[in-house]
């Protein structure tokens, strides 16, 4: 189980938010929804370990990661803890492959043989078998993203952080990766999910999150929470999804 | 000029000319090997920017970095013996005071290759949950010599000209070989002249070799955009 607690984080001495309090679960989908600018990504790389924070705590499993912790080792977390960011950072100089099969070759220590057979796996799941010897300049911003995905759940971890991850992708694509997403909880991999995109997260997340003004404002069921908006904040935020901005 | 050019000589010396270009490939090679060896964690150290660390290899650095080869050379050959108690031969010392020479600049370059590397590569690797020692292997020093290629490339050149300083304290390597043809034969002319065209004859094809492999995908940052 994922456990942020009373999480506070700032920037340049602002505060981006503060007192974040969230649990995920394994065999959980949990989304987390807010306006451009409001501290998801941050939120994200900080249970990632990928950026340290001022106040709170960070807890998976029996793995702590402490506020503001001089000895700041989330290597053990990464490795629980998958994630796939907003531009994908995929290494230019590898091939499709090459990017996949990394970690569980030089992290996890399977063999290249090992790791070549599962990518092929979920290569062909993602449909992008034939990509795989392709420089990622070569891959379309899809074919990217799919990659991106392999690289994370290749390392089979425990959870997963997905910042906006079908943004860049068509609606059938995006419907793809989502149901890959929701087969991946049903085997029992928690997510944690950052989007725009309200109507995924209706149908797919087990409780949602709205971040704004340095705060969850709301969270529950997404039925509780989108359906039935109590602030005029998530209203006027989910206005907006709607007129397409 | 009623001077009587006779390249007969250059033939019968050609073991000799040989054996210094061996000589000078060896201390080129020695110096390339060495040199960069020693320039990766000299420019780990000057991009992490932790003080103390910092602060001493930086100044030893710039040691290097100011004072010439020649200097470096007849100090390391001359000076340190009487000073250390440790002499060298002259190849060694040449071979040493190059590799060490190398390594200052070739740090520099490394570390412009390492504050380069955009954030989120590193990101994607830490987000694996790969430790620093296996970011820096896996990572760091792969993308910063793909970086640096065209600086190391044009450097190594550099140093295989250098090799000719060595001769000041009598490395027998190819402009020294010479020199001992010269004294022979007193035809300096025709061994300057051959001299000149053996550097030529191997620097200009590598030069070009060089510029080849800058876009070759092994050693590019985006391969794929030269497809």
């Amino acid at each position: 189980m994922i456990k942020v607690q009373n999480i506070g984080k700032q920037f340049g001495g602002k505060w981006i938010f503060r007192n974040l309090t969230m649990i995920a679960k394994p065999k959980e989908l949990i989304g987390i929804v807010g306006p451009s600018g409001c501290g998801k990504t941050t939120l994200l790389k900080c249970i990632n370990g990928l950026l340290r924070f001022e106040e709170g705590m960070v807890t998976v499993g029996d793995l702590r990661l402490m506020a503001g912790s001089k000895n700041h080792t989330p290597v053990a977390i990464r490795q629980r803890v998958g994630m796939v960011f907003q531009h994908l950072n995929l290494w230019p100089y590898k091939t499709a492959l090459e990017n996949i099969i990394e970690g569980p070759v030089y992290v996890r220590r399977w063999s290249k043989k090992q790791a070549i057979e599962n990518a092929i796996l979920w290569a062909e799941r993602l449909k992008i078998k034939d990509q795989l010897g392709k420089y990622p300049q070569m891959l379309s911003g899809g074919q990217r993203q799919r990659v991106a995905i392999a690289r994370a759940v290749l390392m089979e971890p425990e959870f997963l952080l997905l910042d906006e991850i079908t943004s860049a992708l068509d609606p059938v694509l995006a419907g793809e990766i989502v149901d890959c997403m929701v087969e991946l909880k049903e085997q029992g991999m928690g997510i944690v999910f950052v989007s725009h995109q309200i109507n995924f997260i209706r149908r797919n997340a087990d409780r949602v999150y709205f971040l704004q003004g340095e705060q969850f404002m709301e969270s529950g069921t997404p039925k509780e929470v989108l359906a039935e908006p109590k602030t005029p904040e998530l209203r006027s935020f989910i206005e907006s999804i709607r007129h397409g901005w | 000029m009623n001077y009587h050019w006779d390249f007969s000589i250059i033939w019968a010396a050609r073991t000799t000319l040989l054996h210094g270009l061996l000589v000078s490939f060896a201390l080129t090679g020695f110096c390339i090997l060495v040199g960069t060896i020693l320039a990766v964690p000299i420019a780990l150290i000057l991009a992490r920017r932790s003080p103390v660390l910092y602060g001493i290899t930086n100044f030893l650095v710039e040691i290097v970095r100011a004072l010439p080869i020649l200097v470096l050379l007849i100090w390391f050959y001359y000076v340190m013996p009487n000073l250390l108690s440790v002499s060298l031969s002259a190849f060694w010392t040449a071979a040493w005071v190059l590799a060490i020479n190398l390594a200052a600049f070739a740090a520099d370059i490394l570390r412009g290759g390492i504050v380069a590397i955009p954030r989120e590569h590193l990101e994607a690797a830490e987000a694996l949950g790969m430790s620093r020692v296996t970011v820096i292997r896996r990572i760091i020093i792969p993308e910063t010599f793909r970086r640096s290629v065209p600086a190391l490339t044009a450097m190594y050149i550099t140093m295989f000209k250098f090799s000719t300083l060595a001769s000041v304290i009598s490395v027998s390597e190819l402009l020294h070989t010479g020199d001992s043809i010269i004294i022979n034969t007193y035809k300096p002319l025709e061994v300057y002249t051959i001299i000149a065209l053996i550097y030529l004859a191997v620097i200009v094809p590598t030069t070009y070799a060089a510029k080849a492999l800058e876009r070759h995908p092994m050693f590019s940052v985006n391969p794929g955009d030269s497809e």
